[in-house]
This record gives C-alpha cells, sequence and structure tokens, in this order.
C-alpha cells in the first residue's frame, strides 16, 4: 500500500505570503518544475517538467511548502485511485476503503496531516469524490477561473485544479492563490464577483434557498440519503429554505460526460509516443509499431479502454451518433442548470451515492464505476463551481454533501458550506 | 475501386492546389518562441510547440491579422465566427500527435485570384485559407537516407509551430503553366501584404492534386461537371516548393498520366513525391488507406469573432492595380511597369523618385540601370532605402547635363554600389564635372585647329570626319563633356 | 442491444488509430465491456436540441518573444537523441 505520496519533496515558499508555513500536497498531474510528475503512470514514471504549473507559482509565491506529489488514478480517469501505477492510497479516515478518486492521495494526505493543504483536479468529480470519502473540503471552481497551464490534460474542456483543506476557510484560502486570470491559458476568465473567497466563509445561510435536484438523490444508498437529509436540517434550522427541483437531463449526463471525456482523452494522450519524454518500448519497428509498442506498455487498462473508446466515438461514422450527439447534451444540461439556479441560490445533493468502496471492491464493472459519478458529473458539463463538505457518517464511513452554484458563485455555495462545520 | 481506365479521346488536365504559407510573424502561432533563423536545432521550442505535458495555446494576433489581410486582398468572406479545430494523426514531426489547423469554419471563405497565361486573364477560385500550425522537420538517417529506407529519424522542434495559412482552390486550373501564374501572382501579392518571405526556405509548400479527364464530359461551355472531376482518379503530388518546381512537376505527371490513359493502361489513384533533383514523381503509399483525422474542436481555444477586422485592417494597393496605374500615371509600358512593380519595395522606391524627376527618366533609372547592376551583384533593392536620395541625387546629375548619362552608370553608380561611396564625391574624385563651356570651346577651336585634314575632309562633305573631331575633344576633355553639345559646336564652328 | 454490436475488428480496427497494440485476451475483453458500455451511450440519442450558449471569444496574445527553453531543457526528457535532435523510428 503507498501512501499520499508518489514523490515526497520539501520545496519551500517564499519567505512571505498568506501561506507562510503551511505544508501543501500537489496532485501528481500537475506540473512542478525539476520535480518528478507521474500522472500516476507507468508511462511517465520518470519525466521531470522543465516548468512549474501557474498554480505551483502562485502557491509557491504565498508562501507554501510543497511536501509531495500526491498520488492519484492513472491520468485522472478513475474514482478509486487504485488505477495508479504504485497502487492505491488507503483512505485514513476508513482503513481499507479507498480514498475516492482520482485525487485520493491529495485527499488522504489532508486527512491524515501529511500536508496542510493540498491541490486536486476535478474532471468528473475527481476533487469532490475523494473529499467527500476522506471527510474533508474540497472544491472544483467555475470552468476558467484557475489556470490550466500545466496541469496535464485527460478532459480540457472539463477539467479544473482546486484546493482541498480540512476546513472552509482554509479550502477558500487556498482558492484566493490560484484563482485568476493567466494570459498562458485562453480559457481562463475574471471571476466578475468582489471580496474574497476566504472572507465568504461567514458560516451564514439565512435567507438563502437551497434546491434539492430529486434525481441526485433518489438513487443514493439509504445511509447516504440519511446523513444528507439530517446536514439539509442542519442548513434549515439556520434560516434556509430547501425546495426540490427536477433536472430531467442529469438522466444522460453520465453518458454525454464519458463520451467528451473520453474522446478529449483520447486525444490528449496521443502525445505519449516515446520519443520527446516518457516510456519508449525496447521492442523494433517502424514508428506505427513502435508508438504502438510504447504506448500499450506504459498504459494501464482503464487509460487503454477511454482512449479505445474515446477513439472511436470520434471515428467516422459514429462522430455524430456519439461526440455530436454528447456536446448536444452537454448544451442541454447547461440549459436546465440555468434553469433552476435562476429559482435558486445553490443547489444541494449527496456528493457521492454510496460511501467509499472497499480497496479492491468495484474494479470488475467498469460500467458500474461510471455509474457512480452520476452526482458529480452534470457540473462538470455545466462548467459551474461546486464544493464538497464533510456531513456526517453511515456505518462508520465519511459522507459528503454538494452544494452546486452558478457560474462564478464560489462565494455562495463557500458560505452555505461553511455553515455546517 | 481504386482505378479506371479512359477510352481514347480528347483529354483534359483538371488541378486543384493546396499551398502552404509560412507567415512572416515574430513568433509563433501559439506561443511566444521566435520564428527566426536557428542556430541549434530545438533552440526555439517551449513547453507549448514541444508538446509538453500540460501545455496549452494562446493564439499569435498578428498570425490572425496576416490571415485577414490575406482574406481582404483575395475577396474572401471573414465568417462572423471562426474557429480551430484538431486532426489527429501520429508522425514523429507532430509534437503533440494532432495538428491544431481548422476544419469547417476557416477564416476565410471563397475567394479568387486571377491569373494571366499568354495573353488570357482567368479567375481561380480560391475555395478557402485557414489558419494551422507548422510541423517539426525531420531528417531520415540510415539506409540510403531516402524516407523509404531509413533506420531512424532525427527531429527538430524549431519549424514547429510556425503560422501557416492553407489555400485551397478549386480544381480550375487547365495546365501546369496556369499553375505557375498562379503561385507567382500569389506570391506577389503575399509579399505586397507583407506576410511572406519567399526567399525563407520552406516558406512555400505546394500539394497539387492532378486528373485526366475526357473532354466529352465537358458541356458547352466548356465546364466539366462535377460528376466527371470527382469521379476521375486524381494523383496527390507533394514536395513541391517553387512555382517553377510545380510547372516541372505537373508537366511530369500531366505526360505520366497521358501516356498510361492513351496505353490503354490504369491511372491508380495514389499520393505521389516530386523529386526535383530527378525530375520525376515517385508512388508514395496507395491513397486507398482512408485517413480517419478525427476532428473535434480545439476547447483550449475560444473561437474568434473577427469579421468586423475586414474593414479596419489596411492593405496596400496590390500588385495588379498598382501595374496598372504605373502604365496610366507615369506613361509606362507593360514591361517597364512589371519591372518597377516586382517587388513593392521597388514600387515604393520608383514612386518616391518619380514624385522629383521625370517618370520617364525615373523609369529607366530604376527599371533598367538600377535594378541591373544590384541583379549582378546580388542586392536588393532594400538595401539601397537609406540611400535613396543618394539615388536620387545621380538621376539629378543627369538631368540637369552635370554628368553624362555613360559616365553616370558605368562609373558612378557603380562605384555607388561597390564603396558605398555617395554621387557627389565620386564625380569630384574621378573629374567626371561637366567640363565649363569654355573649356568646351576651346577644346572644339583646338581639335580644329589640330586637325586641318578632318576640318578638310568635312569640307568636301564626309559628315563622318566629324566623329574623329567629336573624339578629339572628348579625348582632350577627359570623356566629360557631353558628344552631342561637341557635335554641336563643331559643325557650329566649320558651318561658318 | 444496440443495432451495431462492436466486434472484435471495430476493436482492432480503433486499437490501430489509437496507436495501442493489444493482446488477444485484452481484445476479447475490451469487446465485451464496449459493447455493453456503448450499449449505455444509446440513452444519447434522447437528448433534445438547444441553442449554444455565448461562450468566450477573441483571446490572443501580441506577437512578441517569450522566453524558450534551452535545447538542453528541451531534449532532458528524451529516452533516445542525436546531434541535438530526439531520435524517433523510421517513418516507412
Amino acid at each position: 500500500m503507498s501512501d499520499a505520496f508518489i514523490t515526497e519533496t520539501e520545496l519551500d515558499g517564499a519567505e512571505d505570503g498568506v501561506l507562510a508555513g503551511k505544508t501543501i500536497a500537489i496532485k501528481d498531474n500537475i506540473s512542478t518544475e525539476g520535480v518528478r510528475t507521474t500522472c500516476g503512470s507507468a508511462m511517465l514514471e520518470d519525466y521531470v517538467p522543465p516548468y512549474d504549473a501557474t498554480v505551483v507559482e502562485r502557491v509557491h509565491e504565498a508562501g507554501a511548502t510543497i511536501v509531495g506529489k500526491a498520488n492519484m488514478d492513472e491520468f485522472g480517469m478513475g474514482t478509486t485511485t487504485e488505477t495508479s501505477f504504485v497502487g492505491p492510497t488507503d483512505n485514513p479516515a476508513a482503513p481499507g476503503h479507498v480514498p475516492g478518486g482520482s485525487s485520493g492521495g491529495s485527499a488522504a494526505a489532508v486527512a491524515a496531516g501529511d500536508a496542510d493543504l493540498a491541490l486536486g483536479s476535478d474532471t468528473g468529480g475527481s476533487i469532490r469524490c475523494p473529499a467527500a470519502f476522506c471527510g474533508v473540503v474540497g472544491i472544483k471552481p467555475t470552468y476558467g477561473l484557475v489556470s490550466r497551464y500545466g496541469l496535464i490534460a485527460y478532459a480540457n474542456s472539463l477539467e479544473q485544479i482546486g484546493p482541498l483543506a480540512p476546513t472552509v476557510s482554509e479550502a477558500a484560502s487556498l482558492l484566493d492563490v490560484i484563482a485568476g486570470p493567466d494570459d498562458r491559458d485562453a480559457t481562463t476568465r475574471a471571476d466578475p464577483g468582489e471580496g474574497s473567497y476566504a472572507d465568504a466563509a461567514d458560516g451564514s445561510v439565512d435567507g438563502m434557498t437551497i434546491g434539492v435536484p430529486t434525481q441526485l438523490v433518489e438513487g443514493a444508498d439509504k445511509g447516504v440519503r440519511e446523513a444528507f437529509e439530517s446536514a439539509i436540517e442542519s442548513l434549515e434550522a439556520q434560516g434556509a429554505t430547501t425546495t426540490e427541483v427536477d433536472l430531467p437531463s442529469v438522466e444522460q449526463a453520465v453518458e454525454a460526460y464519458y463520451v467528451i471525456a473520453m474522446s478529449e482523452a483520447s486525444s490528449n494522450l496521443a502525445r505519449y509516443d516515446g520519443v520527446r519524454y516518457g516510456h519508449k518500448s525496447d521492442a523494433d519497428g517502424n514508428w506505427n509499431e513502435s508508438f504502438a509498442q510504447t504506448r500499450s506498455e506504459g498504459f494501464g487498462e482503464e487509460v487503454k479502454r477511454r482512449i479505445l473508446l474515446g477513439t472511436y466515438a470520434l471515428s467516422a461514422g459514429y462522430h455524430d451518433k456519439y461526440y455530436a450527439k454528447a456536446q448536444q447534451a452537454r448544451d442541454w444540461i447547461k440549459q436546465d442548470f440555468d434553469r433552476v439556479l435562476a429559482e435558486v441560490d445553490v443547489l444541494a445533493s449527496p456528493t457521492m451515492p454510496v460511501p467509499p468502496f472497499e480497496l479492491g471492491e468495484s474494479l470488475d464493472d467498469p460500467l458500474a464505476l461510471y455509474l457512480a459519478d452520476a452526482n458529480t458529473v452534470p457540473v462538470n458539463l455545466a462548467d459551474l463551481p461546486a464544493i464538497s463538505v464533510p456531513a456526517g457518517e453511515t456505518d462508520g464511513l465519511p459522507v459528503g454533501l454538494q452544494l452546486v452554484g452558478p457560474a462564478f458563485g464560489e462565494r455562495t455555495i463557500i458560505s452555505a458550506a461553511s455553515a455546517l462545520e | 475501386m481504386t482505378a479506371q481506365t479512359v477510352q481514347q479521346g480528347e483529354l483534359v488536365t483538371v488541378i486543384g492546389l493546396e499551398v502552404h504559407v509560412q507567415l512572416e510573424t515574430e513568433t509563433k502561432i501559439f506561443c511566444g518562441c521566435s520564428t527566426g533563423d536557428a542556430d541549434e536545432p530545438n533552440e526555439h521550442v517551449c513547453p507549448v510547440c514541444l508538446g509538453l505535458p500540460g501545455a496549452l495555446p494562446v493564439v499569435n494576433e498578428a498570425a490572425v491579422e496576416a490571415a485577414v489581410k490575406i482574406g481582404k486582398a483575395i475577396d474572401a468572406e471573414i465568417p462572423q465566427e471562426t474557429r480551430f479545430h484538431r486532426k489527429n494523426y501520429y508522425y514523429p514531426d507532430l509534437p503533440k500527435n494532432f495538428q491544431i489547423t481548422q476544419y469547417d469554419e476557416p477564416i476565410c471563405q471563397s475567394g479568387e485570384l486571377e491569373v494571366r497565361v499568354e495573353g488570357e486573364r482567368r479567375p481561380i477560385e480560391i475555395e478557402r485559407a485557414h489558419l494551422e500550425e507548422d510541423p517539426g522537420s525531420l531528417q531520415h538517417v540510415g539506409g540510403g537516407g531516402g524516407i523509404d529506407s531509413a533506420e531512424y529519424t532525427l527531429i527538430d522542434y524549431n519549424r514547429a509551430g510556425t503560422p501557416l495559412m492553407e489555400i485551397v482552390t478549386a480544381p480550375d486550373f487547365r495546365s501546369p503553366a496556369e499553375v505557375r501564374a498562379f503561385l507567382a501572382e500569389l506570391e506577389e501579392v503575399l509579399e505586397y501584404l507583407g506576410v511572406f518571405d519567399a526567399e525563407r526556405d520552406g516558406s512555400l509548400r505546394v500539394d497539387a492534386n492532378l486528373s485526366i479527364v475526357e473532354a466529352a464530359e465537358a458541356d458547352e461551355n466548356g465546364e466539366l461537371s462535377t460528376e466527371a472531376l470527382e469521379s476521375a482518379n486524381r494523383t496527390e503530388v507533394k514536395n513541391i516548393s517553387s512555382h517553377k518546381g510545380a510547372e516541372k512537376a505537373l508537366a511530369y505527371e500531366e505526360t505520366r498520366q497521358k501516356n498510361a490513359i492513351q496505353r490503354g493502361r490504369v491511372v491508380e489513384q495514389e499520393t505521389r513525391h516530386w523529386d526535383e533533383s530527378r525530375g520525376i514523381t515517385v508512388s508514395m503509399r496507395s491513397k486507398a488507406e482512408e485517413k480517419d483525422y478525427r476532428y473535434f474542436e480545439e476547447a483550449d481555444i475560444p473561437p474568434l469573432q473577427v469579421a468586423h477586422w475586414r474593414e479596419e485592417i489596411e492593405i496596400p494597393e496590390l500588385p495588379r492595380a498598382r501595374r496598372e496605374r504605373f502604365r496610366e500615371e507615369y506613361a509606362l509600358d507593360e514591361e517597364a511597369a512589371s519591372k518597377l512593380t516586382s517587388t513593392k519595395q521597388v514600387a515604393d522606391f520608383y514612386e518616391d523618385l518619380a514624385s522629383e524627376f521625370d517618370p520617364d527618366l525615373a523609369a529607366t533609372w530604376v527599371a533598367d540601370e538600377l535594378l541591373g547592376e544590384l541583379n549582378y551583384r546580388d542586392m536588393a533593392i532594400t538595401e539601397l532605402e537609406d540611400r535613396l536620395d543618394e539615388v536620387a541625387r545621380l538621376v539629378e546629375l543627369v538631368a540637369t547635363d552635370e554628368i553624362t548619362a555613360k559616365n553616370a552608370k558605368e562609373i558612378v553608380l557603380r562605384t555607388m554600389l561597390d564603396e558605398g561611396a555617395a554621387p557627389d564625391a565620386i564625380v569630384e574624385a574621378e573629374g567626371l564635372g561637366k567640363t565649363d563651356e569654355g573649356e568646351v570651346q576651346a577644346a572644339v577651336e583646338a581639335a580644329i585647329a589640330d586637325n586641318p585634314d578632318a576640318v578638310a575632309d568635312y569640307a568636301e562633305g564626309d559628315d563622318g570626319a566629324i566623329n574623329f573631331l567629336v573624339g578629339q575633344v572628348m579625348q582632350a576633355t577627359g570623356g566629360s563633356a557631353d558628344p552631342g553639345t561637341v557635335n554641336q559646336l563643331l559643325r557650329a564652328e566649320l558651318d561658318d | 442491444m444496440s443495432e451495431d454490436a462492436v466486434t472484435e475488428k471495430d476493436v482492432r480496427h480503433v486499437a490501430s488509430l489509437a496507436r495501442v497494440a493489444l493482446a488477444d485476451d485484452e481484445v476479447d475483453r475490451f469487446t465485451t465491456q464496449f459493447e455493453e458500455i456503448l450499449d449505455a451511450f444509446e440513452t444519447l440519442e434522447e437528448v433534445p436540441s438547444v441553442d449554444r450558449s455565448a461562450e468566450l471569444t477573441n483571446v490572443l496574445r501580441p506577437d512578441e518573444k517569450r522566453d524558450s527553453l534551452s535545447p538542453e531543457e528541451a531534449l532532458e526528457n528524451a529516452p533516445e537523441t542525436e546531434e541535438g535532435r530526439f531520435k524517433g523510428p523510421n517513418v516507412s
């Protein structure tokens, strides 16, 4: 069993700054200059980036010390951190169970106290799921709030880097440090709102309206539902009002997500051919043969599966049926969320429909595992912000509550989440 | 079905082009690496153009401006929204194993460029033009060194990410000569726009599609139907890098295909490689291998809405229009107008000169003398950009009879170019100044006095004797008197 | 069960496009799994079409030089290099 880190380091930050004296774990798909960055894959086992991701520069300037590169599902593809080439990380809050994925190492490091803070990435729930499973706080920002320059891409139209921390206010402070436009990432935009995220963690939820989408609660495990409902009651007791809302489009969300994510992955991972960096096969052959061998050796099964399915979804004859349709579904989902968020301030649901799996339990049925992402993936498709905050336990296993806000509505969800602490 | 035989009958050549031009910007299309010449391989690379994990593309404003200028110059539409797509395929020169290009929403659509061949003018339709990134450069090593037999490949990514404009024509060409004329015209227009440098290695690359179609398929206007064009087997000819090369390659290919058809043989639909040194095209792979590029939108680059740039962006007067204006405004013939508009720099230079002096005289000096001397020395007119006033002074000296045209060309101009000296300094040093009237008169009288035989011959009607006397006067004045004037003065004296 | 069942041939074709060499048992396993997963994707047929919402546009950078990597940095992670160039397999 690996611990939370693939590589341990001690990279001191600048002397002053809001994070001075804090330690931070960086998910191993975020480039750190001079420090091995593997994405949890044998393909990049020895890859040392010659540059820092923008978020790493910002964290460094804010004074934090980087103590390690955190374990993760290979290339971000997974929900349990079990597809990492170094093996899984145990869940410190639920030993013998998975820490969630794909930012499992980041969440575990924070939960175990190996780091004060962590950065993860979230493509379809990869920050929120491990945050929920490990009993910590995790934020997936609005698409475009945080620079992706240096984030090793899995699905570039869906993913964002975000903070994990023991409390809402610490996660919010870290978000203040990493957020903001970057001229090296053309998809970043300035948050039009005012005031820091840290200040928004004021515990006040009085007068807030919370929508609970039926579709995101009805399929959840009984114990998870009970913990969720109890947390909702706590918010109501502090002055929030809840109402049931209808989001029919989420029925297609998992499928749309996987088609888009796999298609983008098949292209984003094409560059791994052993010529410029990464694993290279010893086998002979021309470039077609050599590339095919290298990639077969370097990638694990889940990655191969997604690359192949993504290639299929984009290929001639299938593009319209799968990829184009998935994009259409995405437009519909965006519209659906905009509609309900015009009526309420935030949406609430259990982060994951199930409690943490036992290690090894989920590996035989890929499709079943994909369906476990049902509550988190719609948010990535809609480009919206979401936070997972601890909301009790079921059978001694952590349960998380997810709050979703409108675009650049981080302050609202931070505020509501802090009321649960 | 990959091939077809064609019956005997009149055969028409049909050619379409995909022209790739490198745009002249300081930096690459998606990153801030220099596009200038490099001393070492892999010197102008960064995480973005090397395709390192985590790097992201950001579009160069100047590349988009260049594209809009080109669109304007070829009368193309710039659509309301244009976006980038990924073209997915594997090749060692492609750092990401996909190329960022444009697919169904290119920045320029439906333009045209007129070509003239043997006095006939015809518009060639340009279906589209779009922006994309250049791949790296490959070196095939070992074996015979050729691409087919090499043992391995060495790659330099300095070129990767250079902005390219791909210009696609309709299959409108009917001869290799037309293709050459089109490419020459296109290069000229692009240079005028300041977006292209023909001198730069690899700045122009052409892929041509050629098919031979039966003339019987044409309608009464001589137009070939779309079906006929699409059903004919076409070969793609790659590795053409100049307009002259294009004509040679296509002439070869045209002959090869016609020969095959006339012998009842099959023309394969395939890709062929132009080998300039051997003067032949060589089969590469059969085009039967369908390429599935799995195009999809590049989500890292937000779309561009630049239709309004078309009005706002200025482009200079284009070569054809300038040529026509020169002919009218300066009363120049076709040949002179052509030479004087051969590059924008020459045309600008000429117009500056013509604004001060007789345009005809200026034309002679620039088109004939100056360009001739520059070409001989392999110099470009831009090297004289800062010496415009010196050239103007030279022309002035001739225009005002201060020095003879002969001396101006043979001594002053050449010395100006070879030694960088100024005209007045040269005139003084070489003693070429116009001899004053008194001196000439004295030399004329002396020549008459010293050569009584020639005088006598002239008196008896031998007009040619005058030339001998002119020669004597020229010698006496060190060649700087004007022969015409000397001739007149002698006659004036002798006819008295 | 979807109309066009995924076959071994499809899986091999896609593996070739994606340059991933597969062992026979992997082909078998993937064929079965893909069948199931693509079947699930059929639900996308039911999606209504909606208008695309406005997006970010015209993000451009000035044509100014930025620091490049040194050739050493560029070649640092390459498994094989020769004379300052990356070494790859032959292309034929």
